[in-house]
């Protein structure tokens, strides 16, 4: 009788052991928002993996996050050749990886390859790179990186933490998608471990003595471990916040920010993020986005304000073109674009031939009702803003079908089947180069299948430029003629909710917008 | 005895090849995969998934796939998860302990609560039998992420309490409270059926009293079906894993099962398919060889 | 409860999804953003969700659909799971044995894969969704038949058939099904209340029906992101489902103890 007991009551008294956490050492809780499909910065692309890993990595570069300005990382200076072809670092001294191995041009030339290597199958690192051609090492600290044609985001690329180099040591030792979980570094946080769809630790890297000049030295209030945890489910989030299960979280349910805004023990830490704002794109081949007059119908019945009071409670500005507002050369003049007139949509509609003339309620031409496909990823609560569109549209006679795709990949699939009139998509970024892949007429991206020689030079022309003022006029055009053809229908800038708890204190993050500068922040002093 | 015992266990090794050929096919027909979706997402060429596809073995026939999962699988080796190159054995490993802690003090609380319910609720005691009767009922038909998120918000807004505090027990309570019903339902119908019995009214008529009938008799033979319904439980504990584990962000074999059906990480899901049915398996022997205990008289 | 109180309140909330989207005439689909999470008021009965929508109107066009979902994969749970059984109690020693390892075999398998595959396969949306947990269902319906021709079979009065020379098919028809009939029912019950429940969890999970379908578990999914601000956008659906869940699992718990 009892040792059929005894199992169970072990297992109760095992249950109630659970290890308590030791206090002691200044110890928090991230909070991550989605479960990127890897977390090694060479490869994957995802933002999230930026959170935890530019504490752990290094850049050659890093962007002042109060200035934007391009200052001294692992490079303590750098020059251009005439050409722009030619770029030449020199680099910092002293500098250790956290498993001992040295720093040197050596090393960074051996990222360079990792990174550029067909084996790796890098999804953004290597792209950031453009057109790069390869790299000489003059000597231990200096480097020159090389370049087949002018290329003006390079060093904006090089501050990025998907360009953090790391230590050639660890990167022979473990094979591509098993280094993830052993990085090496040289940044203020070392990486401890990572087990997939738990956790991921860091903890303070105590010889750190390099950093770029913003980075203040560790105190007593510093911190010294963070876990990072996956909370994917967005309710969790606010919740977590309040009862203390973590003390940063990022991407709260705006309704949850409004709901915590009178809460003292925590803080709202809203970031705008640079780049694309949430959009939709329009494919330019397909009925009945196939016409300008139908896209700019569709723009003009959307009520974008409507949206961002509904489903983004305020918190984001709404979108009038395809950069957002903080992102470098964003040009004014698109502000108030399209604004909402439904008058202007039927009348759009109308000159393009459409009458409802069958009764249903919806448009129709000769015969075929004005139906528009829209892709819809779950992210960034696009769900709702397409359900918002649907109803939106309705009341000027189109009908839309909401495609939900629940991944990255499935979204690729459904767009490489061309059958969409909107798909939602953006990425984000600082340099308005990222218009690249979504605009020019052989973009990897290129979902509105919009061909234009001019917008094709614009690009192109602003891609080679270094001149900050020969870069605006030229994006002040992009975004003109993207506008003038209705390509997008802008939603919203993206803003990142982040919050945390009141006893943290200089939670800052850095000119991308999602990526937060861990080494700064102290609890409060008590 | 030891023929049925042979032939029960050599079923059950049968149960497990069954579940595992089945899920295995039916995965196998399913378009696309973790890898191609990583790959795809890199704009990498077609010939470099094509490589990576071939190095992980998906481009071999699949009569060949299929018997070298059931070599490897009989082995020990269930293969390595598309995205991390993780084990698939280590992965399930490492997420089975949170999990079994869970599910075990939940199949502890749910089996005492049930019982306990279940006998209040088969006696004709006045308000008790009748609110305990209720209960049960209502806990049959609430659905638990219902539940649990109510009780979260409860606790974390109305209440201010930290997790701290609540993080151990919720999730246990939460889990166990659909099963807690279920054992409560069986258990008042089975006491409700005995104390029909024709022995039972015997008992009584000789005159013994009305507690050491209960007690010896009436539990004694009630209690096969709730042994059943007991083991059964423990089989559906998992799906209650799966919802307990996203609702209060915890490791576990209910994560790890849904990440990977998302992810669509093929080797992972095959992996936990196979740890279902095994677990399936020997709930179901563990229950047979109770109920031989308890009343010798049961064939099944 | 008494009899009668389960009966009323199952024909009242049949009768409301049935009758009321017809009484209640605002369209569930119908977005307002400036009405946006209003509490309960006279406009909206039970308020409104984070778009604006009426939320009374989306329980009542929304339990059309969860309960004809519930109701197609019980059937499909029944109507292929009851023949196997029966076969496998009927014919226990060979065949049964066989189809047993295949049921089990089913049931070990996690219900979540089993809607994966469903849904990779066909798609998502109400109708794989009613295959995904109709199929889930099966081994269950086909376990319990068995287990009671089993336990019929070894009644006397079989015995007494078969002495007087009864085929297997007579006997199945005269005496078995007839004595199952009430378990068969008093289970269908239960899976009715199962499948209800599971849907909603599938789209709880994101593997069920489409976020904007008025239906009870893509309700509560949404009720739960809105759950801080606007209570009562879950709340609704969760009592639906548990009355409902309630009412059935009594009506078929009596029926099942009837002898």
């Amino acid at each position: 009788m009892s040792s059929r007991w005894l199992p169970t009551l072990l297992l109760l008294l095992l249950f109630t052991c659970l290890p308590v956490r030791s206090q002691g050492n200044n110890r928090i809780i991230y909070g991550l928002t989605l479960q990127p499909s890897g977390f090694d910065p060479h490869i994957n692309r995802s933002s999230e993996l930026g959170i935890p890993l530019r504490q752990v990595y290094d850049t050659l570069v890093y962007r002042h996050p109060d200035t934007n300005e391009i200052v001294a990382g692992l490079a303590t200076d750098w020059s251009i050749s005439e050409d722009g072809l030619v770029y030449t670092f020199t680099l910092r001294q002293g500098v250790v990886f956290h498993d001992g191995t040295p720093f040197n041009a050596q090393a960074v030339g051996t990222n360079l390859d990792r990174i550029t290597s067909p084996q790796t199958a890098s999804q953004l690192a290597a792209f950031l790179l453009g057109p790069y051609a390869g790299y000489e090492v003059i000597d231990d600290y200096t480097i020159r990186i090389l370049l087949s044609s002018p290329y003006s985001p390079l060093l904006d690329s090089l501050a990025q933490v998907y360009l953090g180099i790391a230590s050639p040591t660890a990167l022979s030792q473990y094979s591509e998608n098993r280094y993830q979980f052993h990085q090496v570094g040289t940044g203020p946080f070392q990486f401890v471990e990572l087990v997939p769809g738990d956790r991921l630790v860091i903890e303070r890297n105590p010889d750190y003595n390099w950093g770029p000049v913003f980075y203040n030295p560790p105190t007593e209030q510093s911190i010294d471990q963070i876990e990072f945890r996956f909370f994917t489910a967005p309710p969790t989030r606010s919740l977590a916040l309040e009862s203390d299960q973590a003390q940063i979280m990022g991407e709260l349910l705006p309704t949850d920010a409004r709901a915590l805004t009178g809460n003292s023990t925590i803080q709202l830490v809203p970031q705008s993020v640079p780049g694309q704002p949430l959009q939709f794109l329009m494919n330019t081949n397909r009925f009945p986005t196939g016409s300008r007059g139908v896209r700019q119908a569709l723009i003009f019945g959307a009520n974008r304000n409507a949206i961002v009071d509904a489903v983004y409670q305020q918190f984001s500005p709404v979108a009038w073109g395809p950069l957002a507002a903080n992102t470098l050369y964003y040009d004014r003049s698109v502000q108030g674009l399209y604004a909402h007139d439904i008058g202007q949509a039927q009348a759009l509609l109308t000159a393009a031939g459409y009458s409802d003339s069958d009764n249903d309620g919806y448009l129709d031409i000769g015969g075929v009702t004005a139906t528009v496909d829209v892709i819809v990823p779950p992210w960034g609560l696009a769900p709702q803003v397409a359900e918002l569109l649907q109803d939106q549209w309705r009341t000027i006679g189109i009908r839309a079908t909401l495609k939900p795709v629940p991944t990255i990949g499935s979204l690729l699939d459904a767009v490489a089947s061309g059958e969409y009139n909107l798909v939602a998509f953006n990425t984000y970024g600082l340099d308005p180069v990222l218009l690249n892949d979504f605009y020019l007429s052989d973009g990897a991206n290129n979902y509105t299948g919009f061909v234009d020689d001019e917008l094709d030079d614009v690009l192109r022309e602003a891609t080679r430029q270094t001149d900050p003022a020969v870069r605006a006029a030229l994006y002040a055009r992009a975004q003109q003629i993207i506008m003038n053809e209705a390509l997008v229908l802008p939603i919203r800038d993206q803003v990142n909710l982040n919050a945390s708890s009141a006893v943290l204190t200089n939670l800052q993050f850095d000119p991308y917008g999602w990526f937060p500068l861990l080494n700064n922040v102290v609890l409060a002093a008590a | 005895m030891t023929a049925r015992l042979l032939w029960r266990i050599a079923s059950a090794l049968l149960v497990i090849w069954a579940a595992a050929t089945l899920a295995f096919f039916a995965l196998a027909i399913l378009p696309g995969d973790a890898i191609t979706n990583q790959l795809s997402q890199s704009g990498a060429d077609a010939d470099i998934i094509a490589e990576r596809r071939e190095a992980f073995g998906m481009n071999d026939p699949i009569e060949v796939r299929y018997l070298r999962f059931l070599l490897n699988a009989a082995k020990g080796d269930l293969g390595t998860s598309m995205l991390s190159g993780e084990p698939v054995s280590e992965a399930i490993l490492r997420s089975v302990p949170p999990t079994f802690t869970l599910a075990a003090s939940a199949l502890l609380f749910a089996s005492a609560a049930g019982i306990l319910t279940g006998i209040a609720a088969a006696l004709r005691l006045p308000l008790i039998s009748l609110i305990s009767s209720g209960l049960i009922s209502l806990v049959l038909s609430t659905p638990i992420y219902w539940t649990g998120t109510l009780a979260i918000y409860a606790l974390t807004v109305l209440l201010g309490l930290p997790a701290s505090q609540w993080n151990q027990a919720l999730p246990v309570i939460v889990l166990g409270f659909h099963t807690a019903g279920a054992i409560g339902r069986v258990t008042q119908g089975s006491i409700r059926d005995v104390l029909q019995a024709d022995y039972v009214r015997t008992a009584r008529a000789k005159g013994l009293r009305e507690r050491r009938i209960i007690g010896v008799h009436v539990l004694r033979a009630a209690l096969p079906p709730v042994i059943s319904v007991i083991a059964l439980q423990a089989g559906f504990l998992l799906s209650g894993a799966v919802i307990t584990e996203t609702l209060f962000v915890r490791p576990g074999i209910g994560r790890l099962l849904l990440d990977a059906v998302v992810q669509q990480d093929y080797p992972i899901v095959l992996g936990v398919v196979m740890l279902s049915a095994v677990i399936y398996v020997l709930t179901g022997l563990a229950a047979e060889v109770a109920l031989r205990f308890v009343d010798p008289r049961v064939v099944l | 409860m008494q009899r009668p109180v389960s009966v009323s309140i199952l024909l009242i909330v049949v009768a409301l999804v049935l009758v009321g989207p017809h009484i209640v005439l605002t369209d569930p689909m119908l977005t307002d953003s400036a009405a946006q999470l209003q509490p309960p008021n006279q406009q909206h009965l039970l308020g409104t969700d984070l778009l604006g929508r009426d939320v009374l109107s989306r329980v009542l066009h929304g339990g059309r659909l969860t309960l004809l979902i519930a109701g197609l994969s019980a059937l499909l749970a029944i109507g292929i799971g009851v023949p196997v059984g029966g076969i496998a109690g009927m014919w226990s020693d060979r065949i049964g044995a066989v189809l047993m390892i295949m049921v089990n075999a089913l049931l070990a398998i996690p219900s979540l894969v089993i809607a994966l595959v469903v849904v990779t396969l066909i798609g998502r949306g109400s109708l794989p969704l009613v295959v995904a947990l109709g199929i889930a269902q099966i081994a269950p319906v086909a376990v319990m038949t068995r287990t009671a021709i089993l336990t019929v079979r070894s009644e006397t009065y079989v015995d007494a058939a078969k002495s007087l020379g009864a085929t297997s098919l007579q006997i199945l028809w005269h005496h078995i099904l007839p004595n199952i009939r009430p378990t068969v029912l008093a289970y269908g019950g239960v899976v009715f209340s199962y499948t209800l429940l599971n849907g909603a969890a599938l789209s709880f999970l994101g593997v069920g029906n489409d976020l904007g379908t008025p239906d009870w578990g893509v309700m509560l999914a949404e009720g739960r992101a809105a759950f801080r601000t606007a209570p009562w956008i879950g709340i609704a659906p969760g009592v639906a489902i548990t009355l409902l869940v309630w009412v059935v699992n009594d009506l078929t718990d009596r029926a099942g103890t009837r002898r």
